[in-house]
């Protein structure tokens, strides 16, 4: 269990999207904190809003159509969403700092990676032209390229995808960063080059006792790296553990789901179960718990109210009012 | 880049060839006599067209006609019309005001494009915004020819701020109407590709990359946003000056600009079809010697067509 | 011509993948005032082209010397040209060559750009290296010279001669297209698996490419169509188009050139001719609209 300091806390964050048809609500509530040294995981689906609350909070997000309703997220005690624009770019893109998914359109296809990546010491650092790209250039060695020297010269569009998310994680890396976002870091990459680029970050992090927060919907990832994860469904955070104890004991019962739709040897030759039903579309959420359309176990009550995230044991939360403790989870 | 630039040029020289080798095949191989089908029905005395015969090498093979007239073209013998004017004499005469035309109608719509594209593409859905939409869908709806009538009627004839026609009033003033009509039309592409290039790029993923770098906005637009997105447009810009002689032809025999698209509308009319042939083979050379020029341009400026 | 068309190419792009239900994209297009409005004003001028008497009783070749260049007077509202001959009635007659070119060359260019595209996005290698050569080629020319050159060579032309060889030197804009969309859809999962159980070739490209791929080419040719009109009156004027004693909005507009003082000769096949080719734009505007995915929902 990591006891590090707290780096960012994301409280009761809600954000809504101005769209044609109406208003939508595509973060509800959300709250979540990541300690020094600790790895996050915020798991969910596509549209669970995974990716919306990190972009909001640090500012990235298209502002309108999205708006933030509601929330704080304090950085060591200041609130980057009250500050002014030019306040919060101190801070992000230097002391927090984020990795997208697909590296080829997330990378300027005109500049030099070495470029990109000298621009964080030029704007945040002041350095000279000359020291930022030598800089730079350790940079891609340290997240391992080889022949660093030379690439520092080359475009995103000569590396592989493997490479190419490498040379994002030197771009964020490159002012030695207290939390790490990585949104979907791997999704477009092989499982084994996958695995090449979770283990550098681990490696990266434990050299410099970094916060990382990994956006992710795939459980496999999140029991190989994470400490602690968040599960969203439909904009709420439904579950709040370690990652050990959601593994072994989940409560609710779209973690549940989750985990049993994973393959695993003693499931061979038996049907894999599935959750029934498709994640709503944030246009339709239903009404009360967004999950009851699907759950297994769901009752008349679940349609009357959200239910709020409550906590079933030391450390745990979740959102299930079937399920208001361990204890209750095991008498259903 | 050197191989780049290399592999350009080799692949425009066969190009070249086909495209000469194919308008001379076009009007020197046909059924007949080409002379007598280049000059229509005009009575032409027999000692004229003895002296095409020779200009033209009719007499002989004709790969060799094909050869030996691109030789005269690239050293300068032009010849003589039909009507016995020296070519090369009205070439040095008419090619600077094609010139002036094509470098005051570029510059205008080039700046006029860019200019309210970039404003569009920023403020987009403002007012500035929709009005150069539905303007320019009218512009590119309208025929150019329709455009440069009622352009010369509606300045020149009725409000008489700007010469009719004719160049006598000299530059600028005489070539500012032409200049303004062809640029009209050609500022509506630019405008509109502009626009539609800056919203793309502004939601593309990398412009997020730079925010979350924490970058300024200024900063953002001047290295991330404008590099892109000016990158089709240069390509247009391309097919615009390649495409120039082709707007000069139209608005020089309306405005009666004494330039090569003048030269070329009267040799159609007097049928003159050697200088046709000439002209036309001058001008896709030109076209393809300056889209070679853009092609090497733009790989300097994207990395990514350097080495396909 | 290619300038614009490079402009209709980038804004066409983004609607790989929209297949046309018919009825819905109907439905879509019918709610917008200004394509009901622009249809029934390309249906009126099909009609001045197809049966120009319903709109005229009086014969365009009937000229009277006398009343050359005079204005409007009662029973002829648009006064008359050089010869004295009724300018209504020409104007009139004037719109079949530009209906015949929206018509076969809009048709024409969407099924040779769209043939040509499919087998060279489809058959990768020797197919698509033939007729990638040959639209290189093209696309070297500029395309107005290259015209003016070939008809100029041509001696009796027809509206036919014209909008053949309009098709035959246009098509790679078109086919460039298509292949880059074909390209995109020919490894999505239903083709492949079309492929897997035996389909033939042809009817993969008909039943599952082409539906797929069509929407951006389709897009680009309605946008066009205008410039199609008003190229034809490009010819016509620099003496490479139709010959007298052919009537067309582009003869008309060569015989003003020469004739400034009597405004009404230009201004009359200039409205015509003007509002043709912006109904077919906003038409082809609409279509573009309505298949937008990004506009849908």
């Amino acid at each position: 269990m990591t006891t590090g300091e707290v780096l960012l806390e994301v409280d009761d964050l809600t954000v809504e999207f101005d769209t044609p048809h109406g208003r939508v609500r595509a973060v509800d509530g959300v709250s979540w904190q990541v300690r020094a040294g600790e790895t996050l995981a915020i798991l969910g689906e596509s549209g669970s809003g995974k990716s919306v609350s990190t972009q909001a909070l640090t500012g990235i997000l298209e502002m309108p159509p999205g708006r933030i309703v509601s929330g704080t997220a304090q950085y060591r005690g200041q609130d980057l969403i009250a500050m002014t624009t030019r306040e919060r770019r101190k801070i992000v893109g230097d002391r927090i700092t984020m990795v997208f998914q697909d590296s080829l359109s997330a990378l300027n296809p005109v500049q030099s990676v070495g470029k990109q990546i000298a621009e964080c010491y030029r704007v945040h650092r002041g350095l000279s032209k000359g020291d930022a790209m030598k800089r730079a250039a350790e940079m891609l060695d340290q997240v391992r390229i080889p022949a660093a020297a030379k690439r520092v010269n080359d475009y995103p569009h000569e590396f592989s995808g493997g490479m190419r998310q490498r040379v994002m994680l030197a771009m964020a890396l490159a002012l030695d960063p207290d939390v790490l976002i990585a949104d979907e870091p791997t999704t477009a990459l092989d499982v084994t080059v996958q695995a090449q680029i979770l283990e550098l970050i681990a490696d990266l992090q434990a050299e410099r006792d970094m916060g990382v927060v990994l956006i992710t919907h795939d459980l496999g990832v999140v029991a190989d790296v994470a400490d602690n994860v968040v599960v969203m469904y439909a904009g709420h955070v439904v579950e709040r553990a370690a990652t050990s104890a959601a593994l072994e004991h989940p409560v609710h019962p779209y973690t549940e789901g989750l985990l049993l739709s994973m393959p695993s040897a003693e499931l061979k030759g038996q049907e894999l179960p599935t959750i029934p039903g498709t994640p709503p579309s944030l246009r339709a959420i239903p009404s009360g718990c967004a999950f009851r359309t699907r759950c297994p176990i769901a009752v008349p009550e679940c349609a009357l109210e959200v239910p709020p995230l409550l906590t079933v044991a030391p450390g745990r939360d979740a959102a299930c009012i079937r399920r208001t403790s361990i204890s209750a989870k095991e008498a259903v | 880049m050197t191989r780049f630039v290399l592999r350009r040029i080799l692949a425009a020289i066969p190009i070249g060839l086909i495209v000469t080798l194919g308008v001379f095949a076009l009007v020197f191989a046909m059924p007949g006599d080409p002379l007598r089908e280049l000059a229509g029905d005009k009575p032409i005395p027999a000692a004229v067209l003895a002296a095409k015969r020779a200009q033209f090498h009719l007499d002989d093979p004709f790969i060799v006609q094909y050869l030996l007239s691109m030789k005269d073209m690239f050293t300068g013998h032009f010849g003589t019309t039909f009507a016995g004017a020296d070519i090369a004499s009205q070439l040095r005469l008419r090619i600077p005001v094609t010139l002036k035309l094509a470098t005051l109608s570029l510059a205008l719509q080039w700046i006029a494009g860019l200019l309210f594209g970039l404003y569009a593409g920023f403020r987009r859905n403002g007012v500035v915004d929709r009005m150069l939409l539905l303007s320019t869908l009218v512009v590119l709806a309208v025929p150019g020819l329709v455009l440069y009538f009622a352009g010369q009627f509606l300045f020149g004839v009725q409000l008489k701020w700007l010469p009719v026609s004719g160049i006598t009033e000299g530059y600028p003033l005489a070539y500012l109407l032409p200049a303004t009509c062809i640029a009209i039309t050609g500022f509506a592409g630019m405008a509109r590709l502009t626009r539609t290039s800056i919203v793309d790029t502004a939601n593309a993923d990398f412009v997020k990359t730079a925010r979350a770098k924490g970058l300024g906005e200024q900063r953002i637009l001047w290295r991330h946003v404008l590099p892109n997105a000016l990158l089709p447009v240069v390509t247009l810009m391309g097919i615009d000056f390649a495409g120039i002689f082709a707007g000069a032809v139209l608005a020089e025999s309306i405005f009666n600009l004494p330039g090569l698209g003048q030269f070329l509308f009267q040799s159609i009319r007097f049928h003159e079809g050697g200088v046709v042939v000439l002209l036309s083979t001058l001008a896709f050379v030109m076209f393809i010697a300056i889209n070679l020029v853009v092609d090497i341009v733009y790989g300097f400026i994207d990395p990514r067509v350097r080495n396909v | 011509m290619s300038e614009a068309q490079q402009v209709f190419e980038s804004e066409t792009q983004d609607l790989e993948g929209r297949t046309l239900s018919n009825r819905e994209l109907l439905r879509a297009l019918l709610k917008k005032p200004q394509f009901v409005i622009c249809v029934l004003l390309v249906v009126a001028v099909f009609l001045m082209a197809a049966f120009p008497r319903l709109f005229t009783s009086v014969d365009p070749r009937f000229c009277e010397l006398g009343k050359s260049q005079r204005g409007r007077e009662p029973g002829h509202p648009f006064g008359f040209d050089i010869q004295g001959c009724d300018y209504f009635a020409n104007v009139i007659y004037g719109a079949r060559p530009s209906v015949l070119v929206s018509l076969v060359a809009g048709f024409g260019g969407f099924a040779v750009a769209g043939i040509l595209g499919l087998l060279a996005g489809y058959f990768p290698g020797a197919v698509d290296t033939i007729i990638s050569r040959v639209a290189d080629v093209l696309f070297a020319l500029p395309g107005l010279i290259a015209l003016i050159v070939i008809l100029n060579s041509v001696p009796n032309r027809s509206i036919w001669i014209i909008v053949g060889i309009i098709l035959v030197t246009g098509w790679p804009q078109g086919m460039r297209v298509m292949r880059s969309t074909v390209f995109s859809v020919r490894n999505r999962e239903y083709v492949l698996a079309a492929r897997s159980i035996g389909v033939p070739p042809l009817r993969i490209l008909r039943k599952h490419v082409f539906p797929n791929a069509m929407a951006p080419l389709l897009a680009m040719t309605t946008l066009g169509i205008g410039g199609l009109i008003g190229l034809e009156a490009v010819l016509t004027f620099l003496g490479v188009g139709l010959q007298p004693p052919s009537i067309s909005w582009g003869s008309q507009f060569g015989v003003a050139a020469s004739y400034r003082d009597s405004p009404h000769l230009f201004i009359w096949p200039a409205i015509f001719i003007s509002t043709t080719t912006i109904s077919f734009m906003i038409i082809g505007d609409s279509i573009r609209d309505a298949l937008d995915p990004k506009l849908i929902r």
